[in-house]
């Protein structure tokens, strides 16, 4: 009965009703993104992979005893980073970037939030085309333990969903949310472990990679893709935690705020 | 009063990340500790910035954005290099002496120079109300609620028109801190009450300012009221104001499905109408062509015949008649009367009484938010203008 009911929510009913809409914008953000560009959509193939390649000539001997492949390691971190920061930074600007629209027309309003979200995930996919590239390349063991990649996805997609619409919210009110976001995701980079191996933080300092949502992300994926095992219990539950946790308030936070976005966008 | 807010927050900033420094047990708790602890992180980047604002907008060699992001990184990055190495201790602590040296640099130079003007908050002198002239009862009083379209209860708008509004954190947490959030407050509409039967065509009228837009906006469903009830019973398609929301990169066809999509109809759907939508708006050259080459007289075209053919349910219109050349508006007349037989109700908002005249049953004519007249569409007109213009000769 309560199921029912939550089924029937206005949440969902729109979200049935508005999925078209869903997929045009998901489709605008992705042309729009590659529309002017000559290479178009291999730019999100080659970007990480000269990243990489760049990252792996400076680093990899000074990490090459504790990182086995360490091209591997470094693009698996870097693609779950970068899916987090670009839809959440695309997530924060949505509504602002929709305004005129917003102004004139109804449309259920976290539609557009989420469709950046998506669109960043369209690029994620596709981009785990280039890591299974560079394993082959360099030799990397396949295990079946790779099929379970979509739970990582899943999970950092409900995570990424939570946080863009919290930081959606707050930026209509606060236009200099966008500046300090961009530095928070500088030193969020450097304490999810991307580049270098964890065990180079102090041991004091330990705990910063030990409740962080989007390292854990990371380390899910590298257990799979780079390991060959099976997820660690405790970075799975924290996980699955904190991607709740951020869908839940982000969803508490839009609707109690969203019928205010239009006196300030 | 500028410098006062800056030091004061590198104030705030500075003991936020002191108190972050000095208590390592606080580790313990790490839940509450990341926030907390990467936002003070940031903190001492940026109010180092802060601080050295006056003096390096001076000699404007950087720009804004490129300075905080720097600054902020490096300043972390030397906090966490610190917090490992005792010797490079003494250089953070360097640093900091030289952050608040420049704080007090600032402070006095910018003391010296500007004076920011008081701003006026002084209320204008109330306007006085505008008289009511006829007011019809609600002739759908008995109906039940299906035959209904529009139902707008008790209806009143406010906005905060407050001079200097505030819209980033930093002034927000002054203000708040220094009690200076203004709010001064503008009722758009007040006290507005009417229903619309299903199929009705009625008008809205008003000078500019009157609150027509925001009426639409509110029946739409863009804006919830202040106060009061609206209820709609089926699709509501505005039709926007020479083609506005269009998205300029995007070509005439895709901005066809991707309105189609916003006023929540389906792909099969949309295919469906295309032909038809693109066969009246004249645009079968120009449809594959970014929208931002169309002259506005294409782009109002796109925007009519995309709201029209969609059979909307309820349909808005404001002063969209006048769209195009004389050959569409012609055409387009044509249309909006072709509704006047079907079942679609109609709001038509504009300043011509013939319009209103030729389409609407009923009007409604609004006044700084009033409503001071209700009733057949043609009396409410003549009187209108018989008003417009006595005042015109004055």
């Amino acid at each position: 009965m309560v199921l029912k009911n939550i089924l029937h929510h206005r949440f969902f009913e729109n979200f049935l009703k508005y999925r078209y809409l869903l997929t045009e914008l998901v489709k605008r953000d992705i042309k729009v993104r590659y529309r002017r560009s000559v290479l178009g959509i291999f730019w999100s193939f080659l970007e990480p992979l000269l990243f990489m390649i760049v990252l792996t000539i400076i680093f990899s001997t000074l990490f090459s005893r504790s990182i086995e492949n360490y091209p591997v390691f470094l693009l698996s971190g870097r693609l779950v980073f970068m899916y987090f920061s670009q839809s959440t930074n695309g997530a924060m600007r949505s509504i602002k970037m929709n305004s005129p629209i917003l102004k004139k027309l109804y449309v259920p309003k976290y539609i557009y939030t989420i469709a950046l979200t998506l669109s960043a995930l369209v690029t994620f996919l596709l981009s785990l085309i280039v890591l299974v590239m560079v394993m082959l390349a360099t030799g990397a063991p396949f295990t079946p333990y790779i099929a379970l990649f979509i739970v990582p996805t899943v999970l950092l997609t409900v995570f990424n969903i939570g946080v863009g619409l919290i930081l959606a919210t707050i930026n209509v009110f606060f236009r200099d949310m966008e500046h300090l976001y961009g530095v928070f995701l500088t030193l969020l980079m450097y304490s999810s472990a991307i580049f270098f191996p964890p065990d180079v933080i102090p041991v004091d300092f330990q705990w910063i990679l030990t409740w962080n949502p989007v390292y854990a992300m990371i380390s899910l994926t590298r257990d799979l893709f780079l390991y060959g095992q099976m997820f660690d219990t405790f970075t799975l539950i924290f996980a699955t935690i904190s991607a709740i946790a951020s869908l839940v308030i982000g969803l508490v936070l839009f609707y109690k705020y969203q019928d205010k976005f239009i006196l300030h966008v | 009063m500028k410098y006062y807010r800056d030091l004061l927050f590198v104030l705030i900033l500075d003991v936020l990340s002191i108190i972050w420094l000095i208590t390592p047990s606080l580790s313990v708790y790490p839940f509450i500790i990341i926030p907390y602890a990467l936002l003070t992180l940031i903190l001492p980047g940026y109010s180092l910035l802060a601080a050295l604002k006056p003096f390096i907008y001076e000699t404007g060699i950087l720009g804004r954005g490129v300075l905080t992001v720097n600054l902020s990184i490096l300043v972390t990055v030397l906090v966490f290099i610190a917090l490992n190495n005792p010797p490079l201790e003494s250089l953070f602590n360097a640093l900091a002496a030289l952050t608040i040296f420049f704080a007090l640099v600032g402070f006095v130079r910018r003391t010296g120079q500007s004076k920011e003007p008081e701003s006026s908050l002084d209320k204008e002198p109330e306007s006085e109300e505008p008289e009511v002239i006829h007011i019809e009862d609600d002739p759908w009083a008995d109906l039940d609620d299906e035959e209904i379209a529009i139902k707008v209860e008790n209806v009143s708008m406010m906005f905060n028109l407050s001079p200097d509004k505030v819209d980033n954190l930093k002034e927000y947490v002054i203000k708040l801190l220094k009690r200076q959030l203004f709010f001064q407050e503008f009722w758009a509409l007040k006290d507005i009450s009417f229903t619309v039967k299903k199929g009705e065509k009625l008008g809205i009228m008003g000078l500019n300012g009157a609150g027509k837009s925001t009426l639409l906006k509110l029946i739409s469903g863009v804006m919830k009221p202040t106060i009061g009830n609206i209820t709609v019973n089926g699709g509501v398609v505005p039709l926007l104001e020479l083609g506005g929301g269009f998205d300029s990169n995007y070509t005439g066809r895709e901005n066809i499905f991707l309105r189609g999509a916003l006023l929540g109809y389906t792909k099969e759907f949309m295919e469906d109408k295309y032909d038809e939508i693109v066969e009246f708006s004249e645009l079968e050259e120009f449809i594959d062509v970014p929208v931002k080459n169309y002259s506005s007289g294409m782009v109002s075209r796109l925007g009519f015949s995309i709201s029209t053919i969609l059979h909307p349910q309820i349909l808005i219109l404001d002063e969209v008649l006048s769209v195009g050349d004389a050959k569409f508006q012609e055409k387009s007349m044509k249309r909006m009367k072709s509704f006047l037989s079907k079942d679609v109700t109609v709001i038509l908002v504009s300043h011509s009484a013939s319009q209103i005249k030729k389409l609407c049953s009923r009007a409604i004519w609004l006044e700084k938010g009033k409503m001071v007249m209700m009733g057949d569409a043609e009396e409410v007109a003549d009187t209108f203008m018989e008003k417009v213009l006595s005042e015109h000769d004055q």
